[in-house]
């Protein structure tokens, strides 16, 4: 299986395989450029949560998650947007969602949930998308303030 | 920036596939039909900005952060 190296000061040495790699056409919003992203696991065993970090600019990383398995209610209807992916069966489609981790707060991680990753598992690609009508926004605690110690 | 008059009704095109219509106008408020194809991306500017203000904001400065969101939200996560 091809694979593909990555070094980065930041993130340090990845060696992904290559058919892990998530193409975004357009980029994401504000970051057109940015369009190749290697997703990597955290240490902990599964957990919903991975690192994606550009393949263009290996500096640039971002945390996402399975935003189910962090808000068991979350509704995004985004069905409109399979044909743009080539998405055929929703078991072809994956959701992530962007987050922003404090570099000196882990527990005040918020996340996007306005602005999902809506991925096509089958060809690798991905487009974020802006929920329309959404009572949701970009910045979502995932950790409950109560819980936060 | 290239800036047109339209009335009531009239429309612009950008390039063949992009078609954008006033639809109605009420004092300071203007409502626009807008054509395009589904993979072209129509957004209101501040919603824009409000999503590349928090993708900007979201970089990663270092694999710790990663590290530490998925170690105590899986700690937790067992408390529970």
């Amino acid at each position: 299986m091809p694979e593909l190296s990555i070094h980065s000061t930041r993130f340090g040495s990845l060696t992904v395989a290559e058919e892990s790699v998530l193409e975004f056409p357009e980029g994401l919003i504000g970051l057109p450029h940015l369009r190749r992203f290697a997703l990597f696991e955290p240490s902990v065993p599964n957990s919903p949560f991975r690192g994606m970090v550009s393949v263009d600019d290996p500096e640039i990383g971002l945390a996402i998650a399975d935003p189910h398995m962090l808000f068991a209610d979350y509704e995004a209807d985004v069905s409109a947007e399979y044909p743009v992916l080539g998405i055929e069966a929703p078991e072809e489609a994956a959701l992530y969602v962007i987050l922003t981790v404090p570099l000196d707060n882990p527990l005040r991680t918020t996340a996007n949930l306005l602005a999902p990753l809506l991925v096509n598992k089958r060809l690798r690609i991905g487009r974020q998308v802006v929920l329309s009508e959404s009572r949701y926004s970009t910045r979502h605690p995932i950790i409950a303030p109560r819980q936060q110690g | 920036m290239l800036v047109l008059t339209r009335k009531l009704g009239q429309s612009i095109r950008i390039g063949g596939s992009i078609r954008i219509q006033v639809v109605e106008v009420r004092g300071n408020q203007i409502r626009l039909g807008i054509e395009a194809p589904a993979e072209v991306r129509v957004l209101r500017e501040e919603l824009y900005q409000q999503v590349s203000e928090e993708n900007e904001r979201a970089q990663l400065g270092a694999r710790d952060g990663l590290e530490g969101v998925a170690g105590v939200w899986t700690e937790l996560r067992k408390k529970k």
